[in-house]
């Protein structure tokens, strides 16, 4: 039996197929159309799921589709008719797509893919918790979902058992710790529903000093609900999201581009530990109500890693487990798993154990691609030169782009579409965020560490972390030896690698412990800022040649940078948000 | 066949025109009858809602307990999946 979850048309569109109930691929569309957080209806990511599968249209069982659109529609109409008259602008810009596409939705799908079977429409936050529980390593669990906004839904806190999931209790539009989140994000000049990220990074450069100016526009009870004060937003009318009485509380907003000042760094910091704080009580109230001390996670604020890094140390519960793919584009997962597992009542078949779900290269492809482009490269004649050679590129401080199988799942890269470099070295993060990323030089980098080693590096207290979901502190005697990845607070938002999940991955790093000492790279995603992480051999050799990449080792490949002049651009007028 | 498509080759500047035109005349289209559905529909719903004290929005609920809202979601059957509300 096939299925395929689509998610589409707020931000982050996806598919996702399983077969069975093993899913078989998944991918975000930004990856195909180049177009970050690509909200249009997935067809490209559709299309290369039914080609993993061996599949045509005709041979789909099921779809499902990841919230309810008309419960969606009465949301934004309640809002129009609650603040009416000043919702016109959004009204104005947002009805033609919705009167156009999203209410067409059976036809929309009937129309691009030719299916003609029933779809399953699914509650927005019912596809979170799904797409969390339902590839977890556990039985039973408790479920929080929490993100911008669903239909109705901006947090639930649910209970999952063997197939079935249960939501208790949930907080309703505008009261949304993810609305909260954006809304900082926007005031602090970065771009929303992108760079919330950003400013989690930026965090710790600061102290909560506004930590009682939150508590104004927040209302926090003990059991974790919460309460937004409406006076300081004004997303449920407008397109912006503060309002004038925030700015007079915080100060002027900060424009993109410009100067971050300590005052921002310390409302970034007042920021998450606000969040923390609601998360934290939110968990200690479902561990309660539940009794169970599984806990899976899943919505945008899910991928809040700094505090997801403190959870067990701040609640009862003993394990954890959080999709890759905790933002919408997970809801296309998670639709459907639902529908195989709990519509239909088929057991689960699998934990989610490989992000390694999108389209992969051959070497026949890659050579081809190479040879018509007239591109120099070498070829290696095994595993061993390929990884002794990467390893010591990177020693010796060269920037390696790593293309290398199946494109991974969700927003990290971890291990296939990555850049690596040399952790140990002091100038490496400036060299990469000037010369390579264009980005912000306050962003930190992650490591990657080889999983056997990592309880030897970090404060942490189980030594897989595969999906980079995770900061914890890295151990104060080895910050020194490993600067180009810690923090300025001392943290790291570690990947643990193992030769199983991926054995030439593994092997590099193993490799550069034996040049090095040091079992640690750093791992960043392989695009450049702006663009999404690249999915095909052109993008990556392309993003090599405009940016200060010095290496590409794409499958049994290696091409080199100087030596392919004639191709050569610069990316750094392209790269922004 | 061949003719046809030569047609289509001869006639494409002034097609593309007028299918230019066309969405233009959408747009404006589009405007007015956005306007007239919101500065009516929308609006009488608002005004009379207001009077009549109800509300569409919960901006402003009540702090003097939790604000969990205790509404359960269970699996339903499948025929109600199917439904995009």
């Amino acid at each position: 039996m096939h299925v395929l979850g689509i998610s589409c048309y707020y931000h982050d569109s996806a598919a996702c197929l399983i077969k069975d109930g093993l899913i078989i691929a998944a991918a975000e569309e930004e990856r195909f159309t180049r177009k970050k957080h690509d909200t249009s209806f997935p067809i490209k990511a559709i299309e290369y799921c039914l080609k993993e599968a061996g599949i045509t249209v005709k041979e789909l069982n099921h779809v499902a589709f990841y919230e309810k659109p008309l419960v969606k529609f009465e949301r934004l109409i309640n809002q129009h008719i609650e603040m009416f008259p000043r919702s016109f602008p959004m009204f104005f810009q947002a009805m033609p797509n919705w009167l156009s596409e999203k209410l067409r939705l059976p036809a929309v799908i009937r129309k691009k893919l030719k299916y003609k079977k029933s779809v399953f429409y699914i509650e927005h936050h019912m596809t979170h918790a799904a797409s969390s529980f339902l590839v977890s390593p556990f039985k039973e669990a408790a479920i929080l979902t929490v993100d911008g906004i669903g239909e109705w839904d901006s947090t639930t806190l649910g209970y999952g058992k063997e197939n079935d999931i249960r939501i208790i209790k949930r907080l309703k539009f505008p009261h949304s710790l993810g609305l909260l989140y954006s809304t900082v994000t926007a005031f602090l000049g970065f771009s929303v529903n992108n760079s919330e990220y950003k400013v989690m990074g930026l965090a710790p450069y600061g102290k909560p000093n506004y930590y009682e100016e939150f508590k104004k526009i927040i209302d926090i009870k003990e059991d974790g609900s919460y309460a937004l004060n409406m006076d300081y937003f004004v997303f449920h009318y407008k397109k912006t999201m503060p309002s004038k009485k925030f700015e007079e509380l915080f100060g002027p907003a900060r424009t993109k581009e410009s100067l971050l000042t300590q005052r921002h760094k310390d409302i970034a910091a007042s920021l998450q530990k606000i969040t923390e704080e609601v998360m934290f009580k939110m968990l200690n109230h479902l561990h309660k109500i539940t009794g169970s001390d599984n806990l899976c996670i899943a919505g945008g604020v899910a991928l809040n890693s700094v505090a997801n890094g403190k959870i067990k140390a701040n609640t009862p519960f003993k394990e954890i487990f959080i999709n890759p793919a905790a933002g919408d584009a997970g809801g296309s997962m998670g639709a459907a798993l639902y529908a195989y597992n709990t519509i239909l009542g088929n057991s689960r078949k699998q934990e989610f154990n490989s992000p390694y779900l999108g389209p992969g290269f051959s070497n026949n492809y890659i050579q081809a691609f190479l040879e018509k482009n007239e591109i120099i490269h070498y070829r290696f004649k095994s595993d061993e030169e390929l990884i002794k050679k990467t390893a010591e590129l990177i020693f010796k401080n060269n920037v390696i782009g790593w293309f290398q199988g199946r494109m991974e799942w969700g927003p990290r890269a971890l291990g296939s579409r990555s850049i690596l470099s040399n952790a140990c070295n002091t100038q490496m993060k400036d060299i990469l965020n000037a010369k390579v990323k264009h980005r912000e030089m306050f962003r930190p980098f992650a490591p990657v560490i080889s999983e056997e080693d990592a309880l030897d590096w970090f404060e942490m207290d189980k030594k897989d972390e595969p999906f980079m979901l995770f900061v914890y502190p890295i151990k104060e005697e080895k910050r020194k030896l490993i600067p180009a990845v810690t923090h300025v607070d001392g943290s790291g938002r570690l990947q643990t690698i193992n030769k199983t999940q991926n054995s030439r991955y593994y092997g590099v790093i193993k490799e550069f412990e034996k040049y090095s000492g040091i079992p640690i790279l750093i791992n960043t995603s392989f695009n450049i800022r702006g663009e999404p992480i690249v999915c095909t051999p052109y993008e990556a050799y392309k993003c090599m040649m405009g940016t200060g990449i010095d290496y590409l080792i794409m499958g049994d490949f290696l091409i080199k940078r100087e030596d392919n002049p004639q191709h050569l651009w610069d990316s750094e007028s392209l790269a922004s948000d | 066949m061949g003719i046809w498509s030569d047609l289509k080759e001869l006639f494409e500047p002034i097609t593309s025109k007028i299918e230019w035109f066309g969405k233009q005349i959408q747009k404006v289209v589009n405007c007015i009858l956005l306007l007239i559905v919101y500065f009516t529909g929308v609006a009488f719903t608002s005004i009379s809602a207001k009077i009549m004290g109800k509300k569409f929005l919960d901006l402003n609920p009540d702090r003097s307990s939790s604000y969990w809202i205790e509404e359960e979601t269970i699996t339903k059957p499948r025929e109600e999946y199917k439904r995009m509300f």
